[in-house]
Order: C-alpha cells, then sequence, then structure tokens
C-alpha cells in the first residue's frame, strides 16, 4: 500500500516529505508470525513449558490448589488427637493426683513477740473441710504451766506474730502468718503457696490479697472461699485458723500466769 | 424397696458430685485449663515444624525442590495449624475464669501482673507468628526481599514461642517436656543451620566470581 502510494507520487513531492519507512522483509514478517504463533500456543496450552523452562503457575488452570492436600489433613488430625490425648492425660494424671494425695496439715504453728508459745496441732486429716485444728493446742511458757483450750473458749489475741501450721493439698502446701496487735489482726500473709504449676501461681497471686482482707475485716477464720481457689482457700483458713487458735491460746495462758 | 435403694444410690452419687467436683471448683474451667496447656505444646510443636519445613524447602541442599508445590503447601498448611492452635490456646486460657487472664495480658506485651517477662514473649511470639502467616498470602505485594524479612520473623517468634513454654508452661518441669522439646528444636535448627551454611558457601563461591 505504501509503496505504492510512494509510487504514485512525483519526484518534488518526494523531496519534500520525509523518506519512507524502511519495509519489512518478508524474513522478519516471518520471524513475527512465528512468535505471535509461540504466544498463541502458551495461551492455548499454559502447562508446556516456557523457553525459559519455567511453568507460569497463575495461569495453569490444571494446577493443584493444594498440592499437600493429604499431608495436610493428615497434619490436622494429628494434631487434634495429640491434643486430645494431652487434655485426657492431664485429666487423669490430675485426678490421681487428688485421689492419691489427701489435704494434710503439717508442722508446728509457731509464735514470736509477745509469748514464746507453741501450738502443736500436727493433726493429719483426709479432707481440709475437717482439717481445722480442732485438736487442742498446747501452749507452754517458761514457768512450764500447759494450758489447753478450745477454739472458742477464748475471743481476745494476745499481740505477737503467729504462723500457722502448713496444710498441704493437691497443688502444694499452704501455710499463713498473722500480726495481732491490740487484741486484732493487723496483717495476715501467706508464708507459703503452692508454686509447682504456674496456674496455682497465678490463682494464689489473686486469691491471697482477696482473703488477707477477708481475714482483717472478719478477724477471723470464717471468710468465704474465692471463687477458683477452693484448695488454696480451704488450707489458707485451716493454716489461719491454727494460727488463731495459737494467738488465743497465748492469750489464754498470759491471763493464767498472771 | 427398689425405688428407695435406687435413691439412696442416686443420693449418695450427688454427695459425692457436691463433695469432690463442685466443691473443688468448675470442671468446665478445669477442662478448658487441659485444653489451653495441650493446644500451647501443640502450637509449639507445629511452629517448629513449620519451620522446619521452611528452611528444608529453601534450602537447595536437602533435594527438596524436587517437589516445590508439595513442600511448600505443606510447609504453608503447618504454619496456619499453628497459629489456630495458638488462637484456641489464648481463647481457652481467656475462657477459664480461674486463671484470670485479661484481654490486655493476652494482647499487650508487658500488660501481665504476674509472670510479665513470660507473658510478654508470648505476645510477641503470637503477633509474630501472625505477621508471617497473614503476610504470605498477599506475598505478590512485597518486594521480594522485603516479604523474605518479614516472613523471617517466624524464627525468632518461634524461639520466644519456645521460651515462653519453658517459663509459664505448667508441663515445663515434666521429663516428657525437658526431652522432647529439646528434639523438637533441634528438629527445627538443624536445617536451619544447613540453610545457613548453604548461603554462606554460596556466597563466599559467587565472591570471586563476581571480583
Amino acid at each position: 500500500m505504501r509503496r505504492a502510494l510512494n509510487g504514485g507520487m512525483n519526484t518534488e513531492s518526494q523531496s519534500v516529505l520525509p523518506p519512507p519507512n524502511p519495509v519489512p522483509s518478508t524474513e522478519i514478517a516471518q520471524d513475527m508470525q512465528a512468535r505471535l504463533a509461540r504466544l498463541s500456543a502458551r495461551r492455548v496450552a499454559p502447562d508446556q513449558p516456557a523457553a525459559t523452562g519455567r511453568t507460569t503457575p497463575a495461569m495453569n488452570p490444571r494446577r493443584k490448589r493444594h498440592a499437600a492436600k493429604r499431608s495436610r489433613a493428615a497434619a490436622v488430625m494429628m494434631s487434634v488427637a495429640t491434643a486430645a490425648g494431652l487434655s485426657a492425660y492431664f485429666q487423669h494424671a490430675d485426678s490421681a493426683a487428688a485421689s492419691s494425695s489427701p489435704n494434710t496439715l503439717t508442722g508446728v504453728a509457731t509464735a514470736s513477740g509477745t509469748g514464746a508459745s507453741t501450738a502443736t496441732p500436727a493433726s493429719t486429716s483426709a479432707s481440709s473441710s475437717t482439717a481445722t485444728t480442732a485438736g487442742a493446742v498446747t501452749s507452754s511458757n517458761s514457768t512450764g504451766a500447759t494450758a489447753t483450750t478450745a477454739t472458742t473458749a477464748a475471743s481476745t489475741l494476745a499481740d505477737g506474730t503467729y504462723t500457722g501450721a502448713t496444710d498441704t493439698n493437691k497443688w502444694g502446701p499452704v501455710q499463713v502468718q498473722i500480726t495481732v496487735v491490740g487484741g486484732k489482726i493487723t496483717q495476715v500473709a501467706a508464708v507459703q503457696t503452692p508454686t509447682s504449676d504456674n496456674k496455682s501461681v497465678s490463682i494464689n497471686a489473686r486469691a491471697t490479697p482477696t482473703l488477707a482482707s477477708e481475714v482483717l475485716s472478719a478477724q477471723s477464720a470464717s471468710i468465704d472461699t474465692v471463687s477458683g481457689a477452693t484448695y488454696t482457700s480451704d488450707s489458707y483458713k485451716v493454716s489461719l485458723q491454727s494460727a488463731i487458735d495459737l494467738a488465743r491460746a497465748t492469750a489464754v495462758q498470759a491471763g493464767a500466769t498472771a | 424397696m427398689h425405688v428407695t435403694a435406687r435413691q439412696h444410690c442416686l443420693e449418695q452419687l450427688a454427695a459425692h458430685w457436691m463433695s469432690s467436683e463442685l466443691r473443688k471448683g468448675d470442671p468446665v474451667n478445669a477442662w478448658l485449663w487441659y485444653v489451653t496447656r495441650a493446644t500451647g505444646i501443640v502450637a509449639t510443636v507445629l511452629m517448629l515444624a513449620s519451620l522446619a519445613w521452611g528452611f528444608l524447602f529453601s534450602a537447595r541442599e536437602t533435594g527438596t525442590r524436587l517437589r516445590p508445590a508439595w513442600w511448600l503447601d505443606l510447609h504453608k498448611g503447618l504454619g496456619g495449624l499453628a497459629l489456630v492452635f495458638t488462637v484456641v490456646h489464648l481463647v481457652t486460657a481467656f475462657a477459664d475464669s480461674d486463671l484470670g487472664v485479661s484481654l490486655a495480658t493476652m494482647l499487650v506485651p508487658g500488660a501481665a501482673d504476674t509472670t510479665t517477662a513470660a507473658f510478654t514473649w508470648g505476645v510477641i511470639a503470637f503477633y509474630g507468628l501472625a505477621v508471617a502467616i497473614f503476610t504470605s498470602w498477599p506475598k505478590m505485594l512485597f518486594r521480594r526481599r522485603t516479604w523474605r524479612m518479614v516472613h523471617l520473623l517466624s524464627v525468632p517468634a518461634t524461639a520466644l514461642a519456645c521460651v515462653h513454654a519453658y517459663q509459664i508452661g505448667s508441663d515445663a518441669h515434666s521429663a516428657a517436656f525437658r526431652i522432647l522439646m529439646p528434639v523438637a528444636v533441634g528438629c527445627a535448627v538443624y536445617p536451619l543451620g544447613v540453610r545457613v551454611v548453604g548461603l554462606a558457601l554460596s556466597k563466599s563461591q559467587r565472591t570471586p566470581s563476581n571480583n
């Protein structure tokens, strides 16, 4: 077409007009045709490797969406089964630990400060509910006098610091210390709490301040159990009761001595 | 007579239940606690497995390039599964009212009242894992180098998850944990070592030719 137009022009116009574009040779046109044909072929059959040897994954309709579908399914099943198995094992282990280790009250409640008294409840009980220091609290001082009293016999507490007996539940030992000033409990501290389990640490960190504030307001071991910290609360009350008993016994003994 | 005996038996069962289960806390919370522990362990192992698979996939020395699609797909699957188990771990820990873990404790590093460091490592590990996984889907949006740097956050995230498990895990002191966790860590560290050594060797081989 262009050649025909150029051929039809006169010499004057040829000198004014810019030189015509070079005419593509037949060789080049054939090369272009071949490239176009290759591109068309790739679009039709994209799974065929290109000249670089790489496939085009985005354009491959036959490519699997999940090449490791079965392996992934196996991984899911194994993970779920492992988690379920571990949960069941933990439950079983906890049940076994609970049945094999009933609550025990051990040790000696000790006092420091006003009177040199020693309470020896040291009773071992089958459960925390019966592990109160119902046993006699024996108090002795330098005069050698021994006073035995029930927990409700005296209402006043001798000043001093009293450490309760250790009550061990299935999570670990709990021991409480009280400070009595002016016949009133002014300070309560948990000397020992279970530390073997991180959940216990977390629970006790939350429960012991609540229990302490309850003790300070109630001025006795008749306090509410903290929700979610039942074991700790029960053991806390047991140890607290032994410390209070010791303070009462000390007060009674001091009165008798006087 | 028969009814009375059955009633007596039921009463005894009820008394036993009241004395043993309800008095000692909510059994639902106990189960949530067991699931929290189990999913935490499984999530940590899955993170290690995903890491191992990723390095085995990327390391040419291991010859896993023969089936790249399978390796890559399984690597992605393990990573996603680790994230799912981590989320379950967080949800059950939050749902366990005995534990008293707040949303801030689980999502804000350093917000925990007790064992702050251990909680912080766990939170950072969770974010690292989430970033590594969620940036893999829109991979094309990032430059290759940028994406690789972001994706490699999964390595410190996994390490922090292991530290978190060791510091705060209730089973961290058990013999099984002390034996199996180093084995799992070793399984992840080995391909990492192969990858790093391979990278160093290839760099040293390339350097003279460039000069």
